[in-house]
C-alpha cells in the first residue's frame, strides 16, 4: 500500500516531474567586485541565462512526456525578481507551469538554502520525478538535487546520462556517468531526484506556439520563507580575484613566426 | 584529539584515479588544526585498498557490504552516519567528485553539518578554518567557513597533489575491517560499464592535445590528432562539449567530471576554459593555448597564448614542423 501523501484521487494517475532550474550570469559577463568584498555589482552589462545543466534537465522531462503522454512538468526557481525571465524560457521550452520561489537578498545563496526552499514546496505536492542539472556552471557545487533528496527522503542517483522508466512507472533505471567515461547502471523506485549530466540529450529551441503562451502566462510566485528553516550553512568570509599566476608569454608575430617560435619553445623542452 | 575523516573514492573496489591527493589535503589540514587522521575506504572486498591506504601512516577502517561492489553513495553515506555518531569527528571530506557531492549533500542536511564544496585550499584564522573555493566559473574566489563543530568538505580534485607515502617513513596505521549491517538504501546498482576506448590513457600520456568547441566540425579532430603525432606518448582530449556533440567518446574528456591529468605538455586548441574543465588540467607542466577570443580564461592559466584560428593555425604548426624538424 502507497504512503497516504503519494495516494491521489482515481481521476489523478498522471506522472508528474519537477525540475529546478537556476538563473546564472552569462559566462562572457564581465564580473565586479562590490559591497566591500561580500558580493559582486549586479547592474549594468550582466546577461542572465538558464543553467545550462539545467536545460538538459528541462529537456529530459519533456522527453519523457512526449514518450509517456500522461505527464505534467513543473519548473522551480529560487532567486531574485530576475529568476523571473528564466521561469519564463522553461516555459518556452514546454514546461507547464513555472513556480518562482521569491528570495530578495542579494549575495552568496548557499545551496543548502535553496535546497530547502525547493524540498519544502515540493513536499506535499507527489512529485514522481524531481530533475535537476548535475550542477551549475557558475559555482559547481553539485548540492542543490542531493539536498533536496535527503530532505524529502527520495533515494537519488547524480551525474544522469540515460533513463529509463519502467511500464508500471514504480522504477527508474538510469546510467550513471562516472570520471573517465565508465557509466554505471543504476535502479531506484519512484518517487526520486535525479541530477542530470550533459549531453543525455540536445535541448530544443522554443517553438513559437510554446514562446505565445509562455507569454501570456503567469508565474506562480511564492515569498521564500526563510525564518523557519533553522540552517546553519557556511558563512562567507570574502570574495576577492583570483591570483594571477606568472603571467603567460602572447606569442606574436604572423602565424607562420608564431608556429615558429612555438616549435622552438617545445624543442627546447626537449617535447619534440 | 579531535578527528578528520577522509573517506576515499573507490570503484569497484579499485581506488578512484585521484582517491589519494585526499589524504594530503587530510595530511596539511591536520598539520594545520593538530587533527588526527582516520582514513576510511568502502567496497565489497576493501582489505588490499585498506591496506595501500595504511602505507600513508594513518589509521584505515573499511567498511564491507556486499551492495558496496559498485559505488553506491546512497548507501554508503548512510552507511557513514553511525560512524559519525561514533567517533564525532569534526571534520568528514570527501574527493570533489558528483559521487562525493552526493554523500556529502546527503551528511550535511541529514546531521546539520555547514557543507563547503571544491575546496581548493585552505587558510587558518585563528582557529577557524577559511576555505577558498571558484566562484562564477573561476572569475572570482571565495573564502567560506564553518558555522557549526562538525563540517563536511568536498576537495577539487587535482587541487592537492596525491599524498607520497615513500617521503617520509612512516609506520603503517592499523587497519579495521567493519561489516556493516543491511541498510536501508533503496538504490540498487546493477552494473558498470568498461570505458568504450581502452586506448584512451590520457594520466598516462606525455602530451595532451585538446579540442574545444573552436574547432567548429567534427572532421577538424583530424588536425587535433595531426598535431597529436608530433609527440611521442601523447593523447588527445576534449572539453565536455565535444563529447556531448558525441564527437569524441567521453574517454577523452579533462575536467572535473572526466579526467584530472597533469601531462608535461597540455596544448589546448579551441577550449575558452570553463572552471569545470581547468581544475582538470591546470596542473599540467606547460600549458600551450590557442583561441581567437584574446579573453579566453583558459589564457588566465597559460604559459604559451597563441591567439589565432586553430583551424589555420594548426596546418601552419604541421607545415613548420616538416620544414625544421624532419
Amino acid at each position: 500500500m502507497e504512503t497516504g501523501c503519494r495516494r491521489r484521487g482515481p481521476d489523478d494517475t498522471s506522472m508528474k516531474i519537477l525540475v529546478c532550474v537556476k538563473q546564472v550570469q552569462d559566462t562572457e559577463s564581465p564580473i565586479e567586485i562590490a559591497n566591500g568584498g561580500q558580493w559582486i555589482n549586479e547592474e549594468g552589462h550582466i546577461a542572465f541565462r538558464m543553467n545550462r545543466y539545467d536545460e538538459f534537465a528541462l529537456e529530459e522531462a519533456v522527453l519523457i512526456r512526449e514518450s509517456l503522454g500522461d505527464v505534467i512538468v513543473d519548473t522551480i526557481s529560487v532567486g531574485q525578481q530576475r529568476s523571473g525571465s528564466t521561469l519564463k524560457k522553461s516555459l518556452e521550452k514546454g514546461a507547464a507551469n513555472g513556480i518562482h520561489i521569491l528570495l530578495e537578498t542579494t549575495g552568496y545563496c548557499p545551496p543548502s538554502l535553496t535546497a530547502a526552499l525547493i524540498a519544502d514546496y515540493a513536499r506535499d505536492k507527489s512529485y514522481d520525478i524531481i530533475l535537476c542539472g548535475v550542477m551549475a556552471e557558475d559555482d559547481m557545487q553539485c548540492q542543490v538535487g542531493p539536498l533536496i533528496a535527503a530532505r524529502l527522503g527520495f533515494p537519488c542517483a547524480v551525474s544522469v546520462v540515460k533513463e529509463a522508466i519502467s511500464p508500471d512507472r514504480k522504477t527508474i533505471t538510469v546510467e550513471c556517468e562516472l570520471e573517465g567515461g565508465i557509466n554505471e547502471t543504476i535502479a531506484l523506485p519512484m518517487p526520486c531526484l535525479l541530477t542530470i549530466q550533459s549531453g543525455i540529450n540536445r535541448p530544443r529551441y522554443p517553438s513559437l506556439s510554446n514562446v505565445l503562451r509562455a507569454k501570456d502566462q503567469k508565474l506562480l510566485t511564492i515569498q521564500a520563507n526563510v525564518g523557519p528553516l533553522s540552517l546553519k550553512p557556511e558563512q562567507l568570509v570574502s570574495i576577492s580575484y583570483p591570483e594571477k599566476g606568472t603571467k603567460g608569454l602572447i606569442i606574436t608575430g604572423t602565424a607562420e613566426q608564431k608556429a615558429e617560435q612555438l616549435l622552438t619553445i617545445l624543442h627546447e623542452q626537449s617535447l619534440i | 584529539m579531535e578527528r578528520i575523516l577522509a573517506i576515499l573514492d573507490t570503484i569497484a573496489n579499485k581506488p578512484a584515479p585521484s582517491g589519494f591527493e585526499l589524504i594530503n589535503f587530510a595530511e596539511q589540514f591536520a598539520d594545520t588544526f593538530s587533527l588526527d587522521i582516520q582514513v576510511v575506504v568502502a567496497g565489497s572486498s576493501i582489505v588490499d585498498v585498506a591496506e595501500k591506504a595504511s602505507c600513508y601512516g594513518h589509521d584505515v577502517m573499511g567498511l564491507e557490504h556486499n551492495s558496496l561492489t559498485h559505488p553506491n553513495p546512497d548507501f554508503l553515506a548512510k552507511a557513514v552516519i553511525p560512524l559519525i555518531d561514533d567517533i564525532k569527528p569534526r571534520y568528514v571530506c570527501f574527493q570533489h567528485t558528483m559521487r562525493g557531492c552526493q554523500m556529502a549533500a546527503h551528511l550535511s542536511a541529514r546531521l546539520n553539518m555547514t557543507c563547503i564544496t571544491a575546496v581548493q585550499s585552505f587558510n587558518a584564522v585563528g582557529d577557524i578554518p577559511v576555505f577558498r573555493r571558484s566562484l562564477f566559473n573561476g572569475k572570482l574566489t571565495i573564502d567560506l567557513s564553518p558555522t557549526t563543530e562538525q563540517s563536511v568538505l568536498t576537495i577539487l580534485p587535482g587541487a592537492f597533489a596525491p599524498a607520497d607515502s615513500s617521503a617520509v617513513p612512516r609506520n603503517p596505521g592499523t587497519v579495521v575491517i567493519r561489516k556493516i549491517s543491511d541498510i536501508d538504501s533503496p538504490c540498487r546498482p546493477l552494473s558498470m560499464s568498461e570505458s568504450t576506448e581502452e586506448t584512451v590513457r590520457l594520466e598516462e600520456s606525455d602530451v595532451i592535445i585538446s579540442a574545444g568547441r573552436g574547432i567548429g566540425a567534427q572532421e577538424n579532430l583530424e588536425l587535433i590528432r595531426e598535431v597529436a603525432r608530433l609527440f611521442p606518448n601523447s593523447a588527445v582530449g576534449a572539453s565536455r562539449i565535444i563529447c556531448d556533440q558525441k564527437w569524441l567518446p567521453y574517454a577523452h574528456q579533462v575536467g572535473v567530471t572526466g579526467k584530472t591529468v597533469s601531462p608535461r605538455l597540455y596544448m589546448a586548441c579551441g577550449i575558452s576554459g570553463s572552471q569545470q574543465h581547468i581544475s582538470g588540467m591546470k596542473g599540467s607542466q606547460i600549458i600551450v593555448a590557442i583561441n581567437t577570443d584574446p579573453q579566453a580564461a583558459i589564457f588566465s592559466i597559460s604559459d604559451y597564448i597563441i591567439i589565432e584560428d586553430l583551424k589555420t593555425f594548426l596546418p601552419t604548426l604541421m607545415q613548420k614542423h616538416k620544414e625544421l624538424y624532419k
